[in-house]
C-alpha cells in the first residue's frame, strides 16, 4: 500500500512527465557524449554544462510552444522515408508506417492517417505525422 | 523495416562514457532533488541544481547526547568544507525568545525554510544537534566534559577547561562558564538515549557512529575522512586474474548472485560453443579435444559476442578465465576496458592443495573436497572422480605458465588490486566487495 507521500511523489511524477523528460536527456547525453576526446583534457562539467543547454532549449521550447531537443531531426526523418521507400513511389504502406513511428519511440500517433483506405500514405503526412509525434515526446513538461 | 527487428546492442563506449563522467550519479541525484523538493518548475529547478559548482553539496547531521562536542565539530566541518553551519539556537533566536520550549514543528518549519535558503542550496549545510553522525562516549566522560564547559560569549563558541583551550589570550579572559545543571543534563542525556535507535534506524544508509571518547581532533578526522567519502553506483565490468585454484570461478559466483551481473567464464564459454553444434562450435570443439589452447582470434570473437549482449550491458558482467597473457589483455582493453580489476593472488602450495584434491560426484554433480568439504559418506567417496587436468603435473605446469605471464597482465592494468586469496572464501569475498564501489 503506497503512502500518501509515495501517491504524492508519483503524482508529481506524472503531472511534470519527468520519466519522459530524465529519458530524454539520458538518451541525449549517451548520443553526443560531450567531452568524450581522448587526447584532449576531460572537462568534467561538460556533461552538466550539456545537460543545461538542453534544458535551456527545452524551456525555450515550453514557453515559445515550438519543437524542442530532440535526437531525430527533418534530414532523419526523409532518411527514414527514403529507407522505406526505396523505389521513390513517394508512398509507404499502413504497416510500414506504424512500425517507422513506433520505432522512432512515438506513441499516441494516428492510426487511420490520410491513405489509410488505400494503404498507400505519403511522404507529407508521414512527416506531418512524425513532427507532431516528436514534438509531444520532447515536451516533457506540464502541460497547462 | 527489418533491420529494427535485430537484438539491440548498445555500444560498449557508451558504457565507458557513463563510467567516467559518473552519468548514473548524475541522472540521479536530479531525480531525487526533484523528488524531494517537488519544485513547481522542475526545468529552472535542473537547471540551477547542474550550475552548483559541486553537484555533492554536504548536507551533514551531526548528533549525540549533550557535551560530546558536537558543535566544535560541526563548527571545524562547516569551515573546511564552507558549508553553511546551522544551528537551533541561533535559528530560535532569531525567531522569539519568549518560551523555554519550543514547540517542535515550529522548529522544524524554521529549519526548513533554512535549509531551502540559496546559499545552503548552493554551498551545503551542517545541522547540529537536530536529526548523519552519531556520536558516543560513555557517560562520565560526558559529565566531566559538562563540568568543565565554557563559552564565549561573544562568538558563541564552545570551549573547555581541560580539553579545549582557546587559543587567544583575550578569548580566554571573556569565557563564562555554561555548564548545565547536574539533573538537566542527565534528562537531556536520557532524552537522547530514547531517540537514538530511532535516529539511527532513520538514516542507517549514511550513518557514521564515531567514538568521541577521543581527542576532539580524532573525531574530527574521521567525521572528516567519512564526509569526504564517495560511493558511486556503476554497471560493473569485473576481471578476476590469478591463478589457477585461487578461486576465480568461486568468487565470480558469489559475487554474480549476489549483485545480478553476469558471470562469464571463458572456459564455460568455450564448452558451450562447442556443444551447440554450429561450425564455429566444432572447430573449439577439435581444439578442446586435442587439448590444444584455443587461438587467440576465435576466442575473441566469442568474448565480443557474448559480452556485447543485452544482459551483460545493462546487468554487467564478470569475466574470469580470460585474458591469459599481454596480448589478450591489450585486445580486452580495447574492446570491453573493465572498470575493475582484481588479482587473486595465492601461493603455489594452496592452489595446489586446492586443485589436486578436489573431486565431483557423478551421481549428484556436488563438487567436494578432501580437506574443506569431504564427501559424506564412503559410498559417495569411492564413486568421485577427478578431472585429468586436476592431477599434480598438469597442475604444477598451468601455475608455471600463469607467472610467466603475471607481469605482462600487471603492466596491462596498474590499478588493478591484490587480494589475498589464500584466506577462506569468505573473508575473500568480504575484500572483493569492499573494493567494488570505492572510487
Amino acid at each position: 500500500m503506497a503512502t500518501q507521500r509515495e501517491k504524492d511523489a508519483e503524482d508529481y511524477l506524472k503531472k511534470h512527465r519527468i520519466p519522459e523528460l530524465m529519458e530524454n536527456l539520458t538518451a541525449m547525453l549517451f548520443f553526443y557524449r560531450p567531452a568524450l576526446h581522448r587526447d584532449l583534457f576531460l572537462h568534467p562539467e561538460d556533461p552538466r554544462e550539456f545537460l543545461v543547454e538542453q534544458l535551456k532549449e527545452l524551456r525555450v521550447s515550453q514557453q515559445s510552444n515550438m519543437r524542442g531537443p530532440s535526437l531525430f531531426d527533418n534530414a532523419n526523418l526523409d532518411t527514414v522515408f527514403k529507407i522505406l521507400d526505396p523505389a521513390n513511389q513517394r508512398y509507404i504502406n499502413v504497416a510500414q508506417y506504424k512500425h517507422a513511428l513506433t520505432t522512432l519511440g512515438i506513441k499516441d500517433f494516428d492510426e487511420s492517417p490520410e491513405g489509410v483506405n488505400e494503404d498507400r500514405i505519403s511522404h507529407d503526412t508521414f512527416k506531418r505525422e512524425a513532427t507532431q509525434g516528436l514534438q509531444r515526446c520532447s515536451a516533457t513538461y506540464s502541460q497547462h | 523495416m527489418d533491420e529494427t527487428v535485430k537484438p539491440l546492442r548498445i555500444p560498449p563506449h557508451m558504457s565507458c562514457y557513463a563510467d567516467e563522467h559518473h552519468v548514473s550519479h548524475l541522472l540521479q541525484t536530479m531525480l531525487s532533488s526533484l523528488l524531494v523538493d517537488q519544485p513547481e518548475d522542475p526545468i529552472g529547478h535542473l537547471i540551477r541544481l547542474l550550475q552548483r559548482t559541486s553537484l555533492d553539496v554536504p548536507r551533514v547531521l551531526v548528533l549525540g547526547p549533550p557535551a560530546v562536542g558536537k558543535h566544535t565539530v560541526a563548527t571545524k566541518l562547516s569551515a573546511e568544507l564552507r558549508a553553511v553551519h546551522v544551528t537551533t539556537k541561533v535559528l530560535l533566536n532569531q525567531s522569539e525568545r519568549s518560551t523555554q520550549e519550543h514547540p517542535a514543528d515550529q522548529l522544524v518549519k524554521r529549519i526548513q525554510q533554512r535549509l531551502n535558503e540559496i546559499d545552503c542550496f548552493n554551498r551545503g549545510w551542517v545541522l547540529e544537534a537536530f536529526p548523519h553522525t552519531r556520536l558516543q562516549a560513555p557517560d562520565d566522560v560526558l559529565s566531566e566534559r559538562n563540568h568543565g564547559k565554557l563559552v564565549d560569549p561573544l562568538t558563541g563558541d564552545a570551549y573547555h577547561e581541560t580539553f579545549v583551550w582557546p587559543l587567544d589570550d583575550s578569548v580566554a579572559h571573556r569565557l563564562e562558564g555554561r555548564s548545565l545543571p547536574e539533573p538537566q543534563q542527565k534528562a537531556e542525556l536520557q532524552r537522547h538515549r530514547r531517540e537514538v535507535t530511532g535516529l539511527s534506524s532513520a538514516y542507517q544508509h549514511v550513518l557514521k557512529v564515531v567514538n568521541a571518547d577521543q581527542p576532539h581532533a580524532d573525531v574530527y578526522q574521521q567525521v572528516l575522512a567519512f564526509v569526504r567519502t564517495r560511493h558511486y553506483s556503476r554497471t560493473p565490468r569485473i576481471l578476476l586474474l590469478g591463478p589457477p585454484g585461487s578461486g576465480k570461478s568461486h568468487q565470480a559466483r558469489l559475487l554474480s548472485q549476489k549483485y545480478k551481473m553476469v558471470d562469464v567464464s571463458c572456459a564455460r564459454l568455450l564448452r558451450s560453443v562447442a556443444a551447440g553444434g554450429s561450425a564455429l562450435g566444432e572447430v573449439i570443439q577439435s581444439y578442446l579435444d586435442n587439448g590444444r589452447p584455443v587461438p587467440d582470434s576465435l576466442l575473441l570473437q566469442l568474448l565480443e559476442e557474448r559480452l556485447s549482449r543485452v544482459d551483460c550491458s545493462s546487468r554487467g558482467w564478470i569475466l574470469h578465465g580470460f585474458p591469459r597473457d599481454l596480448q589478450q589483455a591489450r585486445s580486452l582493453q580495447e574492446n570491453h576496458p573493465p572498470n575493475r580489476v582484481f588479482f587473486l593472488e595465492s601461493t603455489e602450495e594452496v592452489c595446489l592443495e586446492r586443485l589436486t584434491l578436489r573431486a565431483t560426484d557423478p551421481v549428484s554433480g556436488e563438487a567436494f573436497h578432501a580437506v574443506t568439504q569431504p564427501a559424506p559418506s564412503s559410498e559417495v567417496q569411492n564413486r568421485l572422480q577427478t578431472r585429468p587436468e586436476d592431477d599434480t603435473h598438469s597442475v604444477t605446469h598451468t601455475l608455471k605458465q600463469y607467472r610467466t605471464h603475471t607481469a605482462g597482465l600487471q603492466c596491462v592494468f596498474p590499478h588493478a588490486v591484490r587480494i589475498d586469496a589464500d584466506q577462506d572464501p569468505h573473508t575473500v569475498f568480504e575484500s572483493l566487495e569492499s573494493k567494488l564501489t570505492a572510487d
